[in-house]
């Protein structure tokens, strides 16, 4: 309903005057205009409609208007010369050009969404079709859009273009009585709620109790929930989107660095392949080679994002899984590569814990130390790495803070010193959002992950660069390479393909995008709130915002703003699984109180400059309200 | 599976198998005994609600469940009812005729069944309960003449040892004879709803769950009072609590939980009162509150979880002070426990894992440094009236959330 009066005031800026119908029979669409409310309208003033005989228009001395198609077949074609004459006659009646639609069942299905942006066309002129229908030509030439009532067939356009013209002149203010049409079924994407008159009561049948109440606000919200609950009976279609639209009008979510929203055409790809492509890959018949020739485009596809090739993509369940292997996976199939692994000391779980469970294989885990901004220190590096390193994982951007690691730097100085040293990056972060290339960064492997990017979930991927050795994860079946083996989540990989290409041919128009949301977001804290501390410095990757409010608990900033619809989350801790602050803040150097009090923002693409203003004024309330409340505190 | 079947076709048939169910503290009562028998009647059929048809009855201080059908699931049942509160022991058993023959037939197969568990040799004994004074022998002699079926019919796979078995056969002969092997424990105390309703205080924690079992276990039915402090803690803090409250509903026929908007009221306490004394000033705010949903719910007491000196609200001053707050008995079944009994009780009632799940919950959000473990009554009474807590403990009343667990 909000939809419905936003667009209505649009409507104010350019409402229709006229519409023109061009028609074999005038005088069948004519009778329809001259009764109730259009026919109001029309007096007032408000609307022109007129009716064009085309058969006035024909050169021919028969008056002939149709003839036998090319095809051969039965029927008569409108031909070409009247409908045009006619058009172009009409058209230079009208004061701006009009907006001509010609009414077939091929065309867009006309909906409540479709008048209302009918209803702005200053001018509309309507083509009713007859017979077999009309020369091609004439759609090629004049035809803006064709419109469809619905999947059946008519004789011709006049029934069609009179439920067009009646559908639309009611949208136009001042032909039904103020506010009646805001209400009405489809208008506000639910269907109306049941209506009443009087008596009260008849034949022992009531009218719904609070009716009669009296109470304006109570007979609103059972006005909404009956709309509501008839349309999820009646149209589940419709209340699907209505609960969408729901949704994403109330929801301010700046947690994309936990997972983002999967996108549609993501759905539809994954919903594509579930439905036609359900063949295993390994399979030998026809079903199994086409599921294993969208396997091999996805491949090809998500290998060209980041420059490698295709025989370098294994597919994972996640990054997780890709971080684990990576790491464990080299290291059982080069046992004389060293017994030294060395980490960021603001490596992710998945990395952090692999690497310390390897202690008990008697490996031992050198943590790189960071510099305040959250950086890998060089000359740290430089000291650390050593004949015995095997293996140096370090995070391309940090998932707490956006800090971006010199991955490039890191690889050329580590294999300065020990060329043999395998080099592994966790992508999750920066995939899809700063440009990430194999070759760049100079790494062994990389690790994604879908789902960060609008993205599936349950689908990750592994880049080992050719010539590395890696044992295998799983045996089995031998799918990827023998490497990897189990059925190859298609439809995941699918969608994320499609995403993944969108998402790095896109990488700088989004960053853009994404770093003026950054910049406001950081303003109206840092205006706001005098002791809100930026963590997250200016270099870091815009994706993601760390601020901290000392003092405060950052889950307590969280569970209050989320009443607003603004989702976040805290700064640190990583899960609703551990309690335990995450390393990376305390590496950096900040105490406890600053990394109690710190949340993560993290942006998308899809986000707005009014979503983040919102969102950042949310936050500064409840912010400044929790600081109030502490100062009771002694 | 379809092998067994075949040959289970041969020897007994899974039709004649039923429940024994045997009752403690409920044969002591008097003449009221048999309200007590019909509750538990009734809470054994609401138990067994998910397993299939069947027939509860009882006769001389046992209780039969007999399927109606072979679709009845026998196993969930015996797990089912191992919960109900009044019963002190269940038995899988088979049934036959009160015939000599059909018995000693039956007896070999339950021993047969017995000596599936691979062993090469296995002793036995009997233990024989005749209340059928009609039959010709005594427990005694049954026991002896089906010993000797026993071992006639096994010869040298089996053996008697009356001191420890491997397995006992036991028979019961009544209208008709059951004959069983097994002896499964149940919780005993007092059938569910026998002796009225408490309002458990539950907060999320190990102890308040054990000590709504163990007044559950005596009887009494439960409703639970939960205080929520959104936005300082969090929405799966509040769904920890309702998990909570559906096991320990599983043991009495399920609970409604109150759930009371409760920020504002630690808001006012943390900004108006004395920090040391806030965590007592907020137990007595929860007691009165708790005491009206109580009385709303018709329950007769509050229970909570409270132990002597587990801490600093729980000190004798501080339960002094907390119990003053309340017109109603405040029961506190674990008062005398050392937590690591408790903890052994959550474990067996399956609250544990769930209560150990690391959300906040209403208790430890806004414990104050430095509490104070020897409050007087007087010093928080003084204290009390800085806040408006007659207003706030209203509007908390009036945004309760109640929901079926």
């Amino acid at each position: 309903m909000m939809k419905t009066t936003q667009t209505a005031k649009k409507a104010k800026n350019n409402v229709i005057k006229r519409i023109d119908i061009l028609t074999l029979f005038p005088d069948m669409v004519n009778s329809a205009f001259q009764e109730s409310i259009i026919s109001r309208a029309v007096s007032k003033d408000i609307l022109k409609i007129n009716c064009h005989q085309i058969r006035k228009y024909t050169t021919n001395k028969q008056g002939k208007v149709d003839d036998y198609p090319y095809s051969g077949g039965p029927g008569l074609v409108m031909a070409y010369q009247p409908i045009a004459d006619c058009i172009r006659s009409v058209s230079a009646e009208c004061d701006s050009t009009p907006y001509v639609i010609y009414m077939s069942p091929q065309g867009n299905p006309f909906n409540q969404k479709k008048a209302q942006e009918l209803v702005q066309k200053e001018n509309l002129m309507i083509l009713c079709g007859h017979y077999e229908g009309i020369d091609e030509r004439v759609l090629e030439e004049f035809i803006d859009e064709e419109v469809s009532l619905g999947d059946f067939v008519l004789t011709g356009g006049e029934i069609p273009a009179m439920a067009v013209a009646d559908c639309v002149a009611r949208l136009i203010p001042g032909v039904l009585a103020e506010g009646s049409a805001e209400k009405e079924s489809h208008t506000g994407l639910l269907l109306e709620y049941p209506q009443y008159t009087r008596p009260a009561e008849i034949e022992g049948k009531k009218i719904p109790e609070i009716l009669l109440s009296g109470k304006h606000d109570e007979i609103e919200k059972w006005q909404v929930k009956t709309a509501e609950e008839r349309t999820k009976l009646k149209r589940p279609d419709l209340y699907e989107i209505y609960e969408e639209e729901k949704l994403n009008s109330q929801t301010y979510y700046f947690d994309n660095s936990a997972t983002t929203r999967q996108a549609d055409v993501v759905t539809e790809e994954m919903c594509r392949t579930v439905k036609f492509l359900y063949g295993n890959p390994s399979s030998l018949h026809h079903m199994g080679l086409e599921a294993e020739r969208r396997l091999t485009e996805a491949r090809k596809t998500i290998a060209e994002t980041i420059g490698a090739a295709e025989k370098e993509i294994y597919f994972t369940s996640c990054a997780t899984e890709s971080n684990n292997w990576a790491i464990k996976g080299y290291l059982e199939a080069n046992p004389r590569a060293g017994k030294k692994v060395l980490i960021s000391a603001t490596e992710h779980p998945s990395v952090l814990e692999t690497a310390q469970s390897l202690t008990k294989s008697g490996y031992t885990v050198g943590f790189l130390p960071v510099d305040s901004k959250g950086i890998v220190d060089i000359e740290e590096l430089k000291k650390a790495v050593t004949a015995d390193t095997a293996v140096i994982s370090v995070m391309h951007v940090n998932s707490e803070t956006g800090a971006i690691q010199p991955i490039k730097e890191i690889a050329n100085a580590a294999k300065a010193i020990n060329p043999n040293v395998m080099v592994h990056s966790d992508c999750v972060q920066s995939y899809g959002k700063l440009q990430v290339n194999a070759k760049a960064l100079g790494v062994d492997m990389l690790s994604v992950s879908a789902h960060k990017i609008h993205g599936p979930r349950g689908v990750g991927f592994l880049y080992v660069k050719d010539g590395i050795r890696i044992a295998p994860l799983l045996c089995g079946g031998g799918q990827e390479k023998a490497l990897r083996s189990g059925t190859e989540n298609l439809p995941a990989i699918a969608g994320f393909s499609v995403i993944a290409k969108q998402a790095n041919e896109k990488i700088k128009e989004h960053e853009e995008h994404v770093k003026e949301l950054n910049i406001i977001f950081r303003e109206i804290l840092t205006e706001e709130i005098r002791a809100c501390n930026v963590i997250s410095s200016d270099e870091c990757c815009p994706y993601v915002l760390n601020v901290a409010f000392p003092g405060l608990r950052a889950e307590v900033i969280q569970h209050s703003v989320e009443q607003k619809g603004v989702y976040i989350s805290v700064g640190s801790a990583c899960s609703s699984h551990k309690k335990d602050r995450s390393p990376t803040l305390t590496s950096m150097g900040y105490n406890n109180n600053v990394i109690d009090g710190a949340i993560r923002i993290s942006f998308t693409y899809q986000n707005t400059a009014e979503q983040v203003k919102f969102a950042a004024k949310v936050i500064c309330a409840e912010v400044k309200k929790l600081y109030a409340r502490r100062k009771g505190r002694r | 599976m379809q092998e067994e079947k075949a040959e289970d076709k041969t020897g007994v048939d899974e039709m004649d198998r039923i429940i024994l169910a045997r009752i403690g503290e409920i044969a002591l009562k008097g003449l009221n005994r048999c309200t007590f028998e019909q509750r538990l009647a009734r809470n054994m059929k609401a138990a067994l609600s998910d397993c299939g048809e069947c027939k509860v009855r009882w006769s001389q201080s046992r209780y039969f469940v007999e399927p109606a059908n072979e679709s009845f699931q026998f196993d969930k049942a015996l797990e089912m009812l191992s919960g109900v509160f009044g019963l002190v022991s269940i038995s899988p058993a088979y049934v036959t005729k009160s015939e000599y023959a059909d018995i000693s037939a039956l007896a070999k197969e339950v021993a047969k069944k017995a000596m599936s568990t691979g062993k090469e040799k296995y002793t036995f004994k009997i233990e024989t309960k005749r209340g059928l004074k009609t039959f010709p022998m005594n427990s005694p002699t049954i026991s002896a003449e089906i010993g000797g079926d026993l071992l006639e019919a096994f010869g040298g796979k089996l053996k008697v040892d009356v001191n420890n078995p491997d397995f006992i056969i036991y028979i019961e002969v009544r209208e008709s004879t059951y004959v069983y092997t097994e002896i499964l424990e149940a919780p005993g105390g007092m059938p569910t709803g026998s002796n009225g309703k408490g309002c458990l205080l539950i907060s999320g924690g190990i102890d308040s769950p054990v000590a709504g079992y163990m007044i559950a276990k005596r009887g009494v039915s439960l409703c639970a009072v939960h205080f929520y402090s959104y936005p300082y803690t969090s929405e799966r803090a509040k769904d920890k609590v309702l998990e909570l409250a559906k096991i320990v509903g599983r043991y009495c026929g399920g609970m409604k939980v109150f759930v009371v908007p409760f920020t504002d009221i630690q808001l006012a306490i943390d900004e108006k009162c004395r920090e040391e004394l806030s965590t007592v000033i907020m137990r007595r705010s929860m007691m009165r509150i708790a005491e009206r949903v109580a009385r709303k719910s018709g329950s007769s007491a509050l229970i909570t979880g409270e132990s002597v000196g587990q801490v600093a609200s729980q000190t004798m001053q501080a339960l002094y002070c907390t119990d003053n707050a309340a017109d109603m008995p405040i029961f506190r079944p674990l008062i005398g426990m050392d937590k690591m009994e408790v903890v052994a009780i959550a474990r067996k009632i399956g609250t544990f894992e769930t209560s150990i799940l690391p959300y906040e919950d209403c208790c430890t959000v806004f414990t104050p440094k430095h509490p104070k473990t020897r409050p007087s009554l007087s010093e928080v009474l003084e204290e009390e009236k800085k806040a408006d807590f007659i207003a706030m403990e209203n509007e908390a009343f009036e945004g309760i959330e109640v929901i079926q667990c």
